[in-house]
């Protein structure tokens, strides 16, 4: 995660947790501005669907003003609110197995996604690296891919994010290599496509 | 990678948590082992990729929690604050429509004399002509056939003083003439006989048809009060389907300013980041 300004003020909002949890409504309101944009692209890497990473993003916002009070530590308040997102964006996609990353640009199915690079000269100009990264993404197998978005996107430790999907150290740090390897050998195979057709 | 307890070692190098010296250690098998350090390197090429995946811009929607007291809306021009700048903007938006459509059609309301008078332009129908009621109507035709009546009466009351002026011409032509067979005390009693015959005859009739003219006019004039009422009823009704049919338009006009003024919000907010 870069430090712009924004990460800055999330990383020392510990008052504006305090006060939330005081009831103020106020902070809250303004812990909300801080965060929003980070779940929302949180469960929209999740989901590749801006509709369903919205309605998990309000469900996780109504979630936290609900139990804020019930949070002890809010040092943790980083890892709690990730937890509270995944979690929704869990019960989100149980509700709406339909929906897939690939109907931002496409109709059609994720899984079809990995096969689409059967003639990837045309699918490489007509698609920008990053939509590819994106499908590619949507491609990994769920556990993978939140750990992936959790550590190259939201910046979490190690720590944190064992904490959040309640496993260990080691788990996390596997299935991230995991993740990661899968999607390298993606990549090279939608380069070897590429320069087989050129 | 084929020795799996490296896995652990690399992702922790890789993402920057060892301490420096754990950091140096690695870096040692590092430089000893090339297929840990292609591994890491091709490990780094793919975080370069998923880096090419930038966040997308969002602006929180205007009700974040469930408690009406929490309204959290984050403005759109730089600052924070706890109001519905959206809210303020779609009443404004709708009384300016309400007010501008009335004006242009020039909408009237108007309560008078117990009577709800709805309508555009001119008002068709005066509150006073409108307001009455059957009793009144009745009477109002009462007085025009009194009024017909006294003018019958003078009729008659004219005509007999004409009769009896003529009968007065036809003696004295008759004693100018002379004696004759028939006897002037015989003519007279004839022609008064003749003359209360017949306005007795014209009385009666015009009495009849008098008293079932009244009859007439009022059963006609009742159900035009009837129909008048009907009317009213009709008119107030379709009146009324014309305002909901106008409360839509100006709901629908209302969302779709709504939307255009969201649009205009989220451009502006995306600008200013």
């Amino acid at each position: 995660m870069q430090d712009t300004l924004e990460n800055i003020a999330i990383n020392h909002s510990h008052s504006l947790i305090l006060k939330a949890q005081k009831g103020d409504q106020k902070a809250f309101g303004k812990l909300v501005g801080l965060w929003y944009k980070r779940i929302y692209n949180f469960c929209l890497k999740y989901f590749g669907d801006h509709d369903l990473a919205m309605e998990a993003t309000q469900k996780t916002f109504i979630a936290v003003y609900k139990n804020i009070k019930r949070l002890k530590d809010s040092q943790r308040f980083r890892y709690w609110i990730y937890k509270i997102a995944l979690n929704q964006c869990r019960a989100e996609d149980r509700n709406r197995k339909q929906k897939s990353w690939y109907s931002i640009f496409h109709n059609k199915e994720a899984s079809e996604v990995v096969d689409e690079f059967h003639n990837p000269e045309q699918e490489y100009q007509k698609m920008e690296k990053e939509e590819i990264i994106c499908d590619m993404l949507m491609s990994l197998p769920e556990d993978q891919r939140v750990l992936v978005i959790m550590k190259e996107y939201e910046g979490m430790k190690f720590r944190e994010i064992a904490d959040a999907l309640v496993i260990s150290e080691s788990t996390a740090k596997s299935r991230l290599y995991y993740g990661l390897a899968r999607l390298r050998r993606m990549i090279e195979k939608s380069e070897l496509n590429l320069n087989v057709t050129l | 990678m084929e020795n799996k307890d490296w896995i652990k070692e690399l992702m922790t190098y890789l993402y920057e948590e060892m301490t420096i010296e754990e950091k140096q250690n690695f870096e040692k098998i590092l430089e000893s082992d090339p297929k840990l350090k292609q591994e890491l390197e091709s490990l780094k090429r793919v975080r370069k990729d998923l880096a090419s995946v930038k966040d997308k811009e969002i602006v929180e929607p205007m009700t974040i929690t469930d408690d009406p007291r929490a309204i959290s809306w984050r403005t759109h021009f730089g600052t924070r604050n706890i109001i519905s700048l959206r809210s303020v903007f779609a009443i404004a938006a709708s009384i300016i429509l309400i007010l501008t459509i009335g004006y242009l059609t020039q909408f009237h309301i108007q309560y008078q004399n117990g009577n709800l008078l709805v309508g555009f332009k001119q008002l068709a129908v005066s509150t006073e002509n409108s307001g009455l009621t059957k009793d009144q109507i009745a009477k109002l035709v009462k007085h025009e056939i009194e009024k017909n009546y006294s003018q019958i009466e003078n009729r008659l009351a004219y005509s007999d003083s004409s009769a009896n002026a003529r009968l007065a011409s036809i003696e004295s032509g008759i004693s100018n003439q002379g004696s004759s067979a028939i006897t002037r005390a015989d003519l007279e009693n004839y022609i008064r006989l003749t003359q209360s015959n017949q306005t007795q005859l014209l009385k009666d009739y015009l009495q009849n048809t008098g008293v079932q003219q009244q009859k007439y006019f009022e059963t006609v004039l009742a159900q035009f009060s009837d129909v008048m009422q009907e009317q009213r009823k009709t008119d107030l009704y379709m009146i009324q389907r014309n305002l909901v049919t106008m409360k839509e338009n100006q709901d629908q006009q209302t969302q779709e300013t709504n939307q255009v003024l969201a649009r205009l919000l989220t451009t502006n907010y995306t600008q200013n980041e």
